[in-house]
Formats: C-alpha cells, sequence, structure tokens
C-alpha cells in the first residue's frame, strides 16, 4: 500500500500541467531525435541537457528529469522506424528489428502491421517493466549486483547461441561471418590491457569500428545496391494500397496472439537494462534470440514474422526503464542515456543514489508516473502517425532510393560527428552487396561485432578475477545454468544434420 | 517522401510550440545577451561558439565535470560566445587530445583533464607530452578512497595491508594503466604487498558496482567520493570508505572524519585526480589568462562549490606557473610510474 499511496503522490505531480506538457515535449524531441538515424536516446539527452538546466531552475528538478526521461521514451518508439522503413537502424538497439521489420515493411508489403508491432509491444514491454521498477526496484538492483563477469559472459554466449543460425543456408557461412564479426569487434582500443589492437597506429580506429555504421551500410546501402541489381523487382506494387485502421487491427490480434511472448520479453528487457553498463542493445538481441529460439515457426525468422518485431522491441524499452533501476538505487549509471540523465542530476543540484527515496520522494515518484504517463503519450502519437509513415514507403524508387543513401551518410555522420563513419557505412555498403551476392548472412555478422567487444570483456574479467581458472564459469550455478542451456542450443541443429546425415546414408 | 517531410515538420511546429515558453526565452538570455566579461581595452579573445572537448562518452568520467561548469559559466554569465560539449570518447582519451593537439594556437577549444590525460599520453606514446597542451586553470583535486565491501572485517588501512601482503588480493579500477591502476601499483610498491590482481573495468560506476557484488572476486578498490555515494548511502550500506588518500581528515558533507590514509600507515597523500581544463598547444598569454579568469567565476560559483563539498573534492583553483608546476610533477610521477612497471 505503501508504493501505491507514493505512487498516487507521483501521479500528481506528473499530471501537474508544466510537468505533462515538458513531458509531451520530452516526447516529440525524442521521436523526432529517433527518427534520425545516428542520433539516439543518449545524444538526444546530452544536446538537450544544457536546457533542463533551466527547466530545473524555472520549474523543479522533477520537471527537468520527466523532461529528459521523456526524450529517453520518445527516441526507444521513434528509433525503429527507419529500421523498419528503410533498412537503416536509427539506434543501436534498433539493429534487431532490421531482421524481420524491413522484410515485413518491404517483401510482405506491411510496414503499417511492422510499425504498429513494434509501438505496441514497446509499449506493453515498458509497461510490465514500469511496474516492475515502481515495485521491485530495490531488490532487483541487489540481485543484479550478484551478476558477475561470470554469470554475464553466460548470457552472452547464451544470446550467440540463439541467434547464430539465423539466415544461415549453410552453418559454414554462418561461422565464417561470426569470426568476420569478431574480428571487426576486436580492432581499436583494448581495455583490460589498455594497448591498441589492429590499429595500425591510426588514432581514429582507436575508438573501433562502430557497429551502426557498419550496420547501416551492410542493411541500407548494400540493400539498395542489390535491388538495383535485381533491376526494381518492384516489391512496391506489393505494398498495400491502403494503410490505416486495418493494419492496426490485424497488429493487435497478432499482439493477443503474442501477449506473452512481450511480457517475458519485457521481463528479461527489464532484468537486463537494471545490470549496470548493459543497456538496451544487448536485450534486444537477447530477445530476439529467445524469441527465435522458441517459436515453432523457427524459419520464419528473418522473413518478416512478427514475433522478430515484437520481442527485441519490449525487451529494448524495457531494458531502458531498467536501466534506471541503478541510478535510482546505487547512484551508479545503467546505461549510456542513464548516464547522462546522472549527470543532469548533479548539475541540478542532486545527488542520484538511494537517498533520492528519502530526501526527494517527489522527485523518484513522479519520475515513475511520468513513464507510465510518457509510455502512453509517445505509443498514441506514435499509432497516430503509422498511416502518415507507412505511406513513405508507396513513393516511387526514383525519389526513395536516393532519399535513403542521403539519411544513411548522415546518419552515419551525426554518430560522432566524423568522415571515418561515413567511409565505413559506403566500404560495408559494398562488402555487404558482394556478401549477399555470395549468400553470406548478414545477421550473424551484425550479432558478434554488436555483442563480441563485451563478450570479450567479461570472460577476461572473469578470468582474471578467477587468476585464470576456468572452473570459474561452472562455480555460479547462474552461468551454469546458461552455458549448459546455450551448449545445447549449439548442439542440437548439430546432432540433427549429423542423424540425417546418418540415415541418409544408410 | 512528401508527406515524410510534412509529417516531421508538422511534429516540429506542434513541438516547437509547447516546449517554446521556458526554455527558448532561457536559452536566448544566456547565450544571447550576456554581456562580455574581458577587460575593454582588448580585443574579444572568443569570436564565436566554444567546443568544450570531453574525452569520455557522455555521462562518463570527467564528462559530468565539463557539463558542470558549463551550466556554471552561463548561470554566471561568464561568457559573451557559447559553450559547446563535444564527447570523443575512445582510446582513453587518446582521440579527445588529438583533436585538440592539433588545434594549435586556437582558443575556440579547451578540454577538461583526467589522468589519462597523464597516462595515455605516456603509455600510448603518443606523438606529444600532455605539458605541450597550454594548461588553463584546475578546478579541484578528485581524492582517491579506499573502499571494502560492506561487511568487510577490515577496519583500516593497516588490516588491508596485512591482507594484502599475505595473499594476492583482487582489486578492480577503471581500465587499464590508468589512474585507479596507478595508485594500486604505488601503494604495492610502499607498502611491499604481494602483487594484485587488478581487474579493469569500464568506468567508475562499474567499479563500485563490482566491489558492492564482490564479482569475481574483488575484495577492494580506490574510487573517488562520488562515485561510491550512492552504493555507501544505501541502506543498509554496500560499500564503505576506510581511509581517504589525502592530507587531511575529510571535514564536511556525507564523509565527514573521514580519516587518512597516512594516519593509518598507508602514507600517500599527493594523489588525485586533477580536474582541470586545458586548451590546444600555443595560446598566448592573453588567451590563456582570459581563460583562467573565466573559470576563477566558476570556481567561486555556489553551484561549483556545494558539488565539491556533496562529493568531497579538495577545492584547489590554480592557473599561471602553479599550474604548470601540478602538471609538470604529475607527468613525471605518471613517467616513473610506468617505467617502473614496464608500461612502456
Amino acid at each position: 500500500m505503501d508504493v501505491l499511496g507514493s505512487l498516487a503522490g507521483g501521479f500528481a505531480t506528473a499530471l501537474q500541467a508544466n510537468n505533462v506538457l515538458f513531458l509531451l515535449a520530452g516526447c516529440i524531441l525524442g521521436l523526432i531525435i529517433g527518427v534520425l538515424p545516428g542520433l539516439g536516446g543518449t545524444s538526444g539527452v546530452a544536446i538537450l541537457l544544457p536546457i533542463s538546466v533551466y527547466i530545473a531552475r524555472d520549474n523543479s528538478a522533477t520537471t527537468a528529469i520527466i523532461f529528459l526521461a521523456g526524450i529517453y521514451w520518445g527516441a526507444l518508439f521513434g528509433g525503429v522506424v527507419t529500421s523498419i522503413l528503410f533498412n537503416i537502424p536509427g539506434e543501436p538497439w534498433a539493429v534487431a528489428l532490421l531482421f524481420d521489420g524491413y522484410p515485413l515493411a518491404k517483401r510482405k508489403g506491411k510496414p503499417g502491421v511492422a510499425l504498429a508491432s513494434s509501438f505496441m509491444a514497446s509499449w506493453v514491454g515498458a509497461l510490465f517493466a514500469t511496474i516492475l521498477l515502481t515495485f521491485l526496484a530495490k531488490e532487483l538492483a541487489d540481485v543484479a549486483l550478484r551478476f558477475g563477469p561470470a554469470e554475464l559472459f553466460a548470457v552472452f554466449v547464451l544470446s550467440f547461441a540463439t541467434l547464430i543460425g539465423l539466415g544461415a543456408e549453410s552453418p559454414m557461412k554462418a561461422v565464417m561471418m561470426v569470426a568476420f564479426g569478431l574480428l571487426l569487434a576486436a580492432i581499436g582500443f583494448d581495455t583490460i590491457t589498455g594497448e591498441p589492437r589492429l590499429a595500425f597506429g591510426q588514432i581514429s580506429l582507436l575508438s573501433g569500428i562502430g557497429f551502426v555504421p557498419v550496420t547501416i551500410g551492410l542493411f541500407g546501402i548494400g540493400e539498395i545496391i542489390a535491388s538495383a541489381d535485381e533491376a526494381g523487382i518492384g516489391y512496391v506494387e506489393k505494398i498495400a494500397a491502403r494503410v490505416g485502421l486495418k493494419d492496426i487491427l490485424e497488429t493487435f490480434a497478432a499482439l493477443r496472439k503474442r501477449i506473452w511472448l512481450v511480457i517475458a520479453n519485457g521481463v528479461i528487457g527489464f532484468f537486463f537494462g537494471s545490470l549496470p553498463g548493459h543497456g538496451a542493445t544487448a536485450g534486444s538481441f537477447l530477445g530476439y534470440g529467445l524469441a527465435r529460439q522458441w517459436a515453432r515457426n523457427k524459419e520464419d525468422f528473418g522473413k518478416g514474422e512478427i514475433s522478430g518485431i515484437m520481442a527485441p522491441q519490449a525487451a529494448a524499452d524495457a531494458s531502458a526503464v531498467g536501466s534506471l533501476v541503478p541510478m535510482l538505487a546505487l547512484g551508479v549509471p545503467g546505461s549510456p542515456t542513464s548516464a547522462v540523465m546522472m549527470a543532469g542530476l548533479f548539475i541540478w543540484g542532486l545527488q542520484p543514489g538511494p537517498l533520492l527515496f528519502i530526501d526527494h520522494p517527489d522527485f523518484v515518484w513522479g519520475l515513475m508516473a511520468s513513464i507510465y504517463l510518457g509510455h502512453l503519450l509517445t505509443f498514441l502519437i506514435c499509432l497516430t502517425a503509422v498511416p502518415l509513415l507507412a505511406m513513405i514507403m508507396r513513393a516511387p524508387h526514383g525519389i526513395l532510393t536516393p532519399f535513403i543513401v542521403i539519411i544513411s551518410v548522415i546518419g552515419a555522420y551525426s554518430l560522432n560527428n566524423d568522415m571515418k563513419d561515413v567511409a565505413i557505412t559506403i566500404v560495408f555498403g559494398i562488402i555487404g552487396y558482394w556478401l549477399r551476392k555470395m549468400k553470406y548472412p548478414l545477421a550473424p555478422l551484425v550479432v558478434a561485432l554488436v555483442l563480441g567487444d563485451s563478450t570479450e570483456r567479461e570472460l577476461r574479467k572473469a578470468l582474471i578475477g578467477s587468476q585464470g581458472e576456468w572452473s570459474v564459469f561452472f562455480v555460479s550455478p547462474i552461468s551454469a545454468i546458461l552455458i549448459a542451456l546455450a551448449v545445447v542450443l549449439l548442439a542440437l541443429p548439430l546432432i540433427g544434420q549429423l542423424r540425417r546425415r546418418g540415415t541418409a546414408q544408410a | 517522401m512528401l508527406t515524410a517531410l510534412a509529417t516531421t515538420a508538422l511534429i516540429a511546429a506542434a513541438c516547437g510550440g509547447t516546449a517554446q515558453p521556458s526554455p527558448t526565452a532561457a536559452l536566448t538570455a544566456a547565450g544571447g545577451t550576456a554581456a562580455p566579461t574581458t577587460a575593454p581595452t582588448a580585443a574579444p579573445v572568443l569570436s564565436r561558439p566554444v567546443e568544450f572537448v570531453i574525452s569520455t562518452a557522455p555521462g562518463g568520467g570527467s564528462d559530468i565535470y565539463a557539463r558542470i561548469w558549463i551550466a556554471a559559466m552561463e548561470k554566471e554569465k561568464a561568457l559573451s560566445t557559447s559553450v559547446l560539449p563535444v564527447n570523443k570518447e575512445g582510446g582513453a582519451g587518446a582521440v579527445a587530445f588529438t583533436y585538440v593537439f592539433e588545434k594549435k594556437g586556437d582558443p575556440h577549444y579547451i578540454m577538461v583533464t583526467l589522468n589519462s590525460f597523464f597516462t595515455t599520453v605516456i603509455t600510448q606514446k603518443l606523438p606529444y607530452k600532455a605539458t605541450d597542451f597550454t594548461p588553463l586553470a584546475n578546478m579541484a583535486l578528485d581524492p582517491f578512497f579506499l573502499w571494502v565491501n560492506a561487511d568487510s572485517t577490515w577496519k583500516n588501512a593497516g588490516d588491508f595491508v596485512k591482507a594484502a601482503q599475505d595473499n594476492a588480493l583482487t582489486v578492480s579500477g577503471t581500465g587499464s594503466k590508468q589512474e585507479d591502476e596507478v595508485l594500486f601499483r604505488r601503494i604495492q610498491d610502499l607498502a611491499k604487498t604481494k602483487p594484485f590482481n587488478y581487474v579493469p573495468q569500464s568506468g567508475g560506476g562499474a567499479v563500485a558496482t563490482a566491489l558492492a557484488g564482490k564479482q569475481g572476486g574483488v575484495v577492494v578498490t580506490v574510487n573517488n567520493p562520488s562515485e561510491g555515494l550512492g552504493l555507501y548511502q544505501a541502506s543498509p550500506p554496500k560499500i564503505k570508505p576506510l581511509c581517504a588518500f589525502t592530507a587531511d581528515p575529510i571535514k564536511e558533507g556525507a564523509y565527514k572524519d573521514l580519516a587518512t590514509c597516512k594516519s593509518q600507515g598507508l602514507d600517500i597523500t599527493d594523489y588525485f585526480i586533477v580536474r582541470a581544463i586545458v586548451g590546444p598547444p600555443g595560446l598566448t598569454a592573453a588567451q590563456t589568462t582570459f581563460w583562467a579568469d573565466t573559470f576563477k567565476k566558476v570556481a567561486d560559483s555556489a553551484d561549483w562549490k556545494k558539488f565539491m563539498t556533496d562529493n568531497a573534492l579538495q577545492p584547489n583553483y590554480l592557473a599561471g606557473d602553479a599550474l604548470k608546476k601540478l602538471f609538470d610533477d604529475y607527468n613525471k610521477l605518471h613517467q616513473d610510474i610506468a617505467q617502473k612497471n614496464g608500461w612502456l
């Protein structure tokens, strides 16, 4: 009852006119920032942090945090739009949406359903995550503390196991793509030894090969070259002539069938987000991988399966909500975006951490209530925008294609205001086209590039802590179970193949 | 496509409408109309917006400091032009340092330091020295504390040293061959402990978290006061400081009366994170003085003073020759440590 009372107080705060206004402003700004590829929640919050100083001064720190959080939620929704419509990820965590979102929008001609699916999943996933945040923030923070390098490594291994076969016709090709991705991930500054790796003396390579420019190239540019090559097979005509209410109703029906999947991903994503330092990106990949693994129609994934949109998006948005847990309960940042929000707290003169609950209950509960409201607002705005957004897909190739190329290049540049990323995008556009031609799967490459760095870091940290004893991964029951699960998942297709080969020979 | 543009325009317009009242008005007040503050005789030092370069990601390490100072500068109307925070993370600072180094003689670029400003330049053998940059102002020295898990049986630094002499302890800090490891190697050297088993993390928050969860067997860290505060104030506390690597006990704030490590037998009082501002090489005396004066106003602002108290920072405004000497000393200290530990 105590919590409910506080939450009611929080709603009273969040529903004050100026707070609603700034929440709405934050959500809309976040949506716009999220739609622009390359600019994500982190840069959005960082860009608007100076303005929050004045909001905090003229209104209150509560209004300021509601505003900043609104940007975060808006960016989560907005980031999916270019992934689904143009095959260009607007945000790191929207990369998992490329696998099924774009195929559903383009090849199956249902951009409205694809967009609405991701928005609904975002909202439902976040709703459950917010309920968890409201009632279990402190308890979950304690559990998250126990998640050390060995446990995290096990989680990453599990992600690899669930995703590795995605889109692959030949297992050998998938393995080669994973190796290529890991090699790219190794470029840059090795944080464990403090030495540059594969940087060839180039300062610009010290910051590594970012996976967003790579993905923009592989998927966005690569797809354009490939479809030009196929002489415009003309997906366009297949796009439903009318988009509107029908799409949304269809998506509602799809959501009802998958409601447990979305809720489960909300819970998993939330927990993943509450682990300090691991944000929405890994959560969305894990969500996608698990959904695929446990689906009966595994072969539909990568070709426009709605579960492949809903699962990663529910997990991504829930991770973002979860990343507030360490900030509120422990005073440490949960994700890059919440790290910037924490910087905001310092600037407004607040100390992030558990004392906020005691010294500034208005702030904490106002923020909590605003998460419920912010997601609802963003969801409604997005849903009304679906028909308009979907219509973009009906634009003629001649207009759409140059537009996508421009967006790709601007997106790559705006990541770090660095021409290096533009070069990476173009090079990987060509590589992407070639890989497509050679029928190499792109998904395993992206997964390895995204998760490679963190996986390696946790592995080495665990081994340093155990002084080189590999048993560290089996002493902890959590990591032992997860690794065992991963091994089974990896071995199953192999065993199946061997058996088939056996029967064929016999 | 046209529809897309129209939609975006619509959204932008709607948003501009709602967001307008406060922020826009406030921005113009801060950026546009503030009076110039330099001596009226000289030509203005700045002619366009300033880039405040930050060598960590938004929210990480020195980022918070730069942003607090920018906010204070705007509030105190210390500058006539606007200041943009620019994050150039990567390579333990090498990307940002090189970026600023290449802006020789341009006062529109300033950078916040942390100790990787010294260590990275040395260990990565970059083609310049930390002392090549123009030191502008030091704002504070950020002390290190000796932290243990809340249920540790060690009562003081002496207990820790004894344990470290008997066993190779697993310790953790931010990055590799950077400030936290520098301090641990100094302790190792001074107290003749067994070599520490050092686990590098991606940031100060991760270090404090690893200690709180005893992740991977981590038993000690040397987090800064601000990084451990949340975990220390949790009920029950998750971690606790044993002592501070400072010359005097902490006088006020959340860590009031925390003893020095020196009083417990661990005599290191000269190692802090340098929270300073530097410019590219070759700034003129007038440009240097301009920035030193600007940051003096920030150093005297109430907001910054409160932040220093809350986070147990040691106020230490320095400019000119005194700051130069501090940089020289830290450069030498890090050179020696790198030499001694074979990091070159």
